[in-house]
């Protein structure tokens, strides 16, 4: 199919314009074409290495509109006005080349590539850099790296990938993102999400989550100061920067990809079965018993309720059923993908419109997660001087869950189920068996309730709008514009009916949260050279944006029955309320890179943020950075040496700020009271200052410092860089504890320092070129953190919920370290019990705790510091391999030195059995001197002594792991097979996804467990996590 | 080309729209904010009654807690209470009321510092700032009283400053005290509309500063402040606003809880609205309350005095009709509304009677013997409670007479602990209830946490 576009009269200026916009429009509706012609010259174009035919070159009649495009086999026709006109034919990566017609109807074009632009180009903040000119730490996945999984999420997508950013996934649920950190934690109160950069437009990190992977081109992460600081007083935590794809001259393109999969749970948690829990039953009821003076022959009814049991349990207890309850909440989930790209364009106007459609079951029954989402993506050159466009986003979203995760959710709950009764359908108190037992389950609901009543859904729609527009005002000189809208609204419905809301009557809960985000940019950008040697590149640039939040919330109760969830069939509205809030920011900021002879590079930037979050005393801040690069491999002493292709070493230091500080954190705020006045009592309205006010509060500031070099050997076939970061981070926000005598208890203030240093690693070797080929590409990263100040008297804090505060953020070491009793054996015997210093009250069988601070005596003072959650290092390996039309690739990612917290252990891995079953190694739990068990595991007991039920390192689990996190076969079918069915390509791949994992966690589902997420006072705890699903993907993709 | 230029002026206009200072101002959408308060005499009438709102705050248990457990009125064995009676403290109990006072002197110290900028009615402004300064004085009188010596802090402080500010004297405190009440009674009105019940008038300043006066002339500072406490006294007896009750028990009635007994009271009331007292919730058995009584209280009476039996009963009925047989204070029972579980009496924080007792006393102590007008008011208290008249004409005698007399006719009302600290008789009183008591016990410990935030500048009391 050919495609020509032919434009109208010069003269005619806008009509031209809006003629192109038309076009534009019919051919994203039609995908057709317009074409006349008369006496032409057609020919085809190839490339000079190789031979292969090239589609898509752009063939021009110098200084006249006519203009066409090469087809897929190379081919084009184009009308000529006279034998003297010039064709200039032109396209990315190669050299344009000019022929005079001269009176020839057929012109064969060999076009030669340019290596120059060739070149890897990156994307910097406000800009591109060709990669040989960075002098900063910018990592970068593009291309084939996010093509080749098919993941929900983009976030997903970056894990193991890069050097120095650690992408964590905690949850499996459907939907559920990543957390991803830059060079580890900066901060305490206020967050470590790096700053998402979508084409340009700053937007917040749940923007992303509608984000379809396959539109996007190529994601950098600005991982200094020195790259980061053009981003001011949100570049503390790195800037993700995410350039969607953009519509290429040339026919047009569609492209078909779609694919299915299957997912199943990756692992159960090991439990003890029914003869294995009533034998710990058993024993701990007796022990119980002993442990009051009872008398062991004394018969059954004697005992205190909590102690008595069926003596069948004991006398045979194989005769109890057993239900395996854990396999009940999981199935085999499938999950699909479809969508449809099409792009293409004249040589002046580009345009690429997707849409996706991606559906995901969960592997927990009745949770799931649908997405809409679209991208219009339109540039235009209106003439030689300007280019406008539109970048348009709509997505909508619908995610069903139920009550999975965390504290008392389903994953939790049925972890300790009664293994001999059958699982609970129905209302509450239906099976004889439960009544019978009166074993109790999660405080009056039941699991299976839950996963079959509960309503709980989120929908999210949202709209990121972009214009622009491009103005080449003098050579070398240009000015761009753009505004920006940035539409959010979340909704989330919950529902619980008769069966399984607590109090038995339904009840009906709706939130809903708008937020609406806009953004102007005016940068004014300069690039020229003098005397060949200089090359300067400077911009400048103002751009204001601002964002309202609004947030609501009902509740409804007294529901005739169960038949609408919906609020309106509430007898009253029990709860509500709405809330709003603003932000602003004004910016100004300016950039110069100037590079001497391409061998000494060097690049300034500057940014002052003004924020309205700021005090008023502290409006403005100023973020600068400065860097610089020397390419020793183009120095004349370096070219003699052939094995080194590529050498440069390069240095940056810099400022950037954490602004994500409440909106109004430094303004006093008024609270409500109230007194009666008058003889009758009336109710009188007062306000009282109810925060202090903080005119200096302002931005976390964090200095960094990076070295690095870049070396590539053997015409770069192995490259590699190292980097060395030191970032200090100051002004932490906390929440600091004031003289009473101020009239407030705590301020929030700008207090405390923390380091990050660490080291990373990059290598990207071609093992193997030729017909078979094997690449590897490896990346290994070490972050140490350290908190070097806190609030006045640097007091600790003490993380973690009220169940277990084992964290601790102190002085000397990384922010929410382990802090706790340390455990170190089993008391076997009396004597040793009256030897050393124990616990109060211990007795045999209960654990033995160390004296960390060997003051004779053992209690809650003996709390110690035992290890972190961030991991010490982490990696990724991928390997590639392609032998003609397959290609297979592997990724691994690992880490360690980081250790996992096991909340959940607080209900079921205590010495009681509480009517709860328990974690398998409960079987080699102590019983007598004789028979130790494994050492750690105490006595059962239904009544507690010494510290067995304390919160000890018996909870604690090392979280190193590493995974095959994917492997991907693909075949691309040959082209001539393609071609039969009139398509430019066709792909079919397999991929499974978490197909192996190697840890220590056996009490877990997955080692990447945070349960407070967002908390880095207290993370890596585990109370009932989603577990990451283990899927097989078939995918085919087909370009016409 | 011109039109290029034209476009980027115009884009350029449209973000400079954008680019002025105020675009980074923004203000609190969904909560008020200080900026934007404090500008109009409608603001500063609702200041004032958030004043009041802590006023009523310190009046549902907390005061109870800090007078009756610690004195030889209530015992407890659980809570903050067991605490306070057994002088067993843990590092935090005593924040909450440091807290709620230093609250009450932020509010009205910003309001004295921001009300002379603002122009306003005048009247308005000088009854708020006498509002204020009575609530200032209010806070520092109890908090002198509780702890001794604390930071004196008369104006609004940042957090830098407040960290400088230490343990300022007794006296020094007291002073700040008898200097701000003698401003409120120059400005509070000397009567309410019907529509201003409730409010403070210059009478309830007398009557406070009267107080502060007497406790001045005790212990510790034992300064001769009597005579100054005497005129105090006569402008509110000769004010003929007030009267004294014909019977005991009509006074505490939800009719008369603002009656003409009462100078000043902290206003509850029932209704689901937040107003409602947590009084009977916490000291009243029958409502879910547990504490114990100290030894000697039901015998403190005399027979036949009828304020026993009105204060005191030997038993009581639980919520689910159970007789129990312990001493139950009923005195508060009225206003309590057993549907909705919530109490509206008003406690009352001065009354006619107190004042007659204290004038009675002051005017033995300036005279240094027992003048016929103290006898006479003292007999007059007695009648009314149905006990017979007494002739005494030694004053230790007298004062003797006069706190046992006090004692029964104000029992629950919060002033006895006080006066055994003025008195100096706290010590043996604890003893004789079988604590090993020393004079450290009459003063609070400071809450731990506060010694720790201002790094050294704070310094506990002894014993602590």
């Amino acid at each position: 199919m050919t495609n020509k576009l032919y434009l109208i009269q010069k003269k005619r200026f806008w009509y031209r314009q809006s003629w192109q916009v038309f076009q534009v429009i019919m051919m994203m509706l039609f995908g057709c074409y317009m074409a006349y012609g008369q006496g032409a010259v057609r020919g085809t174009v190839i490339s000079k290495a190789d031979g292969t035919s090239l589609p898509g070159v752009t063939v021009l009649v110098k200084g006249s509109v006519e203009a066409s495009v090469t087809d897929v086999e190379g081919a084009y026709t184009i009308n000529v006005p006279n034998e003297n006109s010039i064709l200039v034919f032109s396209y990315i990566g190669f050299k344009s080349q000019e022929i005079t017609v001269g009176g020839k109807s057929v012109i064969d074009v060999n076009l030669e590539v340019d290596i120059k632009s060739l070149e890897e180009v990156v994307v910097v903040g406000y800009g591109t850099q060709r990669k040989s000119d960075v002098t900063s730490a910018i990592a970068k996945i593009g291309g084939e790296d996010l093509e080749v999984r098919p993941v929900a999420r983009v976030d997903q997508a970056l894990q193991g990938q890069l050097a120095g950013v650690q992408v964590q996934q905690p949850s499996g649920r459907p939907g559920k993102g990543a957390e991803i950190k830059v060079r580890g934690i900066g901060s305490i109160s206020a967050g470590s999400n790096p700053l998402y950069v979508v084409d340009g437009y700053p937007i917040d990190a749940t923007t992303f989550s509608n984000m379809n992977l396959s539109d996007i081109e190529s994601i950098e992460v600005l991982k200094d100061a020195a790259s980061a600081s053009i981003y001011g007083s949100r570049g503390s935590n790195g800037v993700v920067i995410i350039t969607t794809k953009q519509g290429k001259s040339g026919d047009l393109k569609l492209e078909v990809k779609t694919y299915a999969g299957i997912q199943n749970v990756e692992r159960l948690i090991p439990m003890m079965n029914t003869s294995e829990w009533l034998s710990m039953l058993v024993d701990g009821r007796d022990r119980a018993w002993a442990k009051t003076g009872g008398d062991p022959n004394a018969p059954m009814a004697d005992r205190p309720r909590n102690y008595q049991y069926d003596p069948i349990w004991k006398t045979d207890p194989g005769s109890m059923p057993y239900y395996n309850h854990q396999e009940w909440p999981f199935q085999a989930a499938p999950m699909t993908d479809f969508q449809i790209t099409a792009s293409g364009g004249s040589e002046k106007a580009k345009y690429l419109v997707s849409a996706d459609y991606f559906k995901q079951d969960g592997i927990v029954k009745n949770t799931d997660y649908t997405r809409y989402s679209f991208r219009t993506n339109v540039s235009v050159d209106v003439n030689d001087f300007l280019n406008i466009g539109l970048n348009l986003t709509p997505s909508y979203s619908i995610g069903n869950d139920r009550d999975t995760e965390g504290k008392g959710g389903v994953l939790h709950t049925i972890l300790y189920a009664n293994p001999f009764l059958p699982i609970r359908t129905g209302v509450w108190g239906e099976s004889p068996e439960y009544t019978d037992y009166a074993v109790s389950w999660d405080g009056g609901s039941n699991v299976v309730s839950r996963i079959e009543n509960l309503i709980d859904k989120e929908t999210r729609g949202q709209m990121l709008a972009n214009v622009f527009a491009n103005v080449k005002l003098a050579k070398g000189l240009s000015f761009k514009t753009s505004f920006g809208a940035n539409y959010i609204s979340t909704k989330r419905d919950r529902f619980e009916n008769q069966i399984i809301s607590r109090t038995r009557a339904p009840v009906g809960y709706s939130w809903n949260t708008t937020s609406v985000n806009w953004l102007n940019e005016n940068i004014l950008n300069y690039s020229t050279t003098i005397a060949t040697k200089h090359s300067i590149n400077a911009l400048a640039g103002f751009t204001t944006q601002y964002q309202n939040d609004q947030s609501g919330y009902l509740k409804g109760e007294n529901y005739a029955n169960d038949l609408v969830p919906t609020l309106n069939a509430a007898g009253a509205i029990t709860q509500g309320y709405t809330q709003e809030s603003d932000w602003s920011l004004m910016s100004f900021l300016g950039r110069v890179n100037y590079s001497f002879n391409n061998k000494y590079l060097l690049s300034a930037s500057l940014r002052r943020d003004g924020s309205s979050r700021f005090g008023s005393d502290n409006k403005w801040g100023w973020f600068p950075a400065v860097s610089a690069g020397w390419r020793v491999s183009e120095e004349e002493f370096m070219k003699s040496i052939a094995v080194i292709s590529d050498l440069k070493l390069r240095a940056s230091r810099g400022t950037t700020g954490n602004n994500n500080i409440p909106n109004y954190g430094s303004i006093g705020l008024l609270g409500q009271s109230s007194y009666l006045f008058g003889t009758d009592e009336t109710l009188t309205v007062g306000m009282y200052p109810s925060s202090i006010s903080n005119r200096n509060l302002s931005w976390e500031t964090t200095t960094s410092t990076d070295i690095g070099i870049d070396f590539g050997l053997l015409q770069n076939r192995i490259y590699a860089s190292v980097d060395y970061y030191n970032n200090q981070t100051k002004d932490m926000l906390l929440n600091v504890p004031v003289p009473s005598t101020t009239g407030y208890t705590s301020e929030l203030r700008n207090l405390g320092r923390v380091e990050n240093k660490g080291w990373e690693f990059e290598l990207a070797t071609k093992n193997i070129v030729g017909k078979f080929n094997w690449s590897t590409n490896v990346n290994l990263s070490f972050n140490k953190n350290k908190v070097l100040e806190l609030g006045p008297g640097n007091a600790p804090i003490i993380g973690g919920d009220w169940w277990g505060q084992v964290n601790i953020t102190q002085v000397g070491n990384p922010i929410g370290a382990y802090y706790m009793l340390v455990q170190d054996g089993i008391f076997n015997t009396a004597q040793e019990i009256a030897d050393n210093p124990s616990w109060a009250g211990s007795q045999p069988g209960d654990v033995i705790i160390k004296d960390t601070n060997e003051d004779g005596v053992v209690n809650i003072d003996d709390r110690a510091i035992v290890g972190q959650n961030q991991p010490k290092y982490y990696f990724g390996v991928t390997n590639r391999f392609s032998y003609a039309g397959f290609d297979l690739s592997v990724l691994i990612y690992g880490l360690g030195g980081n250790k996992i917290f096991n909340d959940i252990g607080r209900e079921f891995n205590g010495p009681s059995d509480s009517q709860k079953n328990h974690y398998k190694n409960w079987v080699n739990r102590w019983r007598s001197p004789e028979e130790p068990g494994d050492g750690t595991t105490p006595a059962a007991s239904e009544l507690v002594t010494g510290a067995s039920s304390q919160y000890t390192t018996r909870h604690l689990y090392d979280g190193g792991f590493w995974r095959i996190k994917n492997v991907s076969l693909g075949y691309n079918v040959p082209k001539a097979v393609a071609q039969k069915i009139k398509s430019g390509g066709i792909r079919i791949y397999l991929t499974g996804e978490n197909l192996l994992t190697k840890d220590h966690y056996d009490v877990g589902y997955n080692p990447e467990v945070n349960a407070r997420s967002g908390n880095p006072l207290a993370p890596g705890g585990d109370y009932g996590s989603y577990p990451l699903a283990r899927t097989f993907i078939l995918g085919l993709n087909l370009s016409f | 080309m011109k039109k290029y230029i034209l476009l980027i002026a115009v884009a350029m206009g449209l973000s400079q729209t954008a680019c002025k200072e105020d675009f980074i101002d923004l203000s609190p959408i969904s909560s008020a904010n200080i900026n934007s308060f404090y500008q109009s005499e409608k603001d500063f009438e609702t200041a004032i009654v958030g004043v009041y709102n802590v006023f009523q705050s310190v009046h549902s248990t907390m005061w109870t807690e800090y007078n009756e457990f610690r004195g030889d009125t209530y015992t407890h064995i659980q809570y903050s209470y067991a605490e306070i009676s057994n002088n067993t403290f843990q590092s935090n109990t005593t924040a909450t009321m440091w807290n709620t006072m230093y609250r009450m002197i932020t509010y009205s110290n910003i309001i004295l510092d921001r009300i002379d900028a603002v122009e306003m009615d005048e009247g308005v402004k000088a009854r708020i700032k006498g509002e204020a300064q009575f609530f200032r004085a209010y806070a520092y009188f109890a908090l002198v009283r509780i702890y001794g010596d604390v930071p004196l802090i008369t104006k609004e402080v940042s957090t830098s400053e407040a960290l400088e500010i230490g343990r300022t004297p007794t006296k020094e405190v007291y002073a700040q005290i008898t200097m701000d009440l003698t401003a409120a009674i120059a400005s509070l009105p000397t009567s309410l509309t019907s529509a201003e019940q409730g409010r403070l008038t210059k009478y309830a300043a007398e009557v406070e500063l009267s107080r502060a006066y007497m406790t001045m002339s005790g212990y510790p500072l034992k300064e001769n402040h009597w005579a100054d406490a005497k005129p105090l006294l006569e402008d509110v007896i000769n004010s003929g606003q007030f009267i004294f009750s014909p019977t005991y028990e009509e006074i505490f009635t939800l009719e008369n809880e603002g009656g003409a007994e009462i100078i000043l009271g902290a206003k509850f009331k029932i209704g689901g609205v937040g107003e409602s007292t947590q009084y009977q919730r916490q000291f009243n058995p029958t409502y879910g309350g547990n504490p114990l009584f100290e030894n000697g209280v039901y015998e403190s009476f005399e027979s036949g005095d009828i304020r026993r039996d009105f204060n005191i009963a030997q038993e009581y009925t639980t919520l689910v009709g159970a007789t129990i047989e312990a001493l139950n204070n009923t005195k508060f029972d009225y206003g309590y509304d057993r549907a909705s579980t919530e109490s509206g009496m008003d406690f009352p924080v001065q009354r006619y009677t107190d004042v007659l007792l204290m004038y009675a006393e002051v005017l033995a102590e300036v005279d240094g013997a027992v003048p016929a007008k103290s006898l006479e008011i003292l007999n007059q208290v007695r009648t009314r409670a149905g006990l017979e008249e007494l002739a005494i004409t030694d004053l230790s005698q007298f004062r003797v007479a006069m706190q046992k007399e006090r004692r029964s006719e104000l029992m629950f009302e919060c002033v006895r602990w006080f006066d055994l600290v003025r008195t100096e008789m706290a010590v043996d009183a604890l003893k004789a209830i079988g604590h090993d008591a020393n004079e450290n016990w009459l003063l609070f410990p400071l809450p731990q946490t506060e010694i720790d935030k201002m790094q050294g500048v704070l310094k506990q009391n002894p014993g602590y």
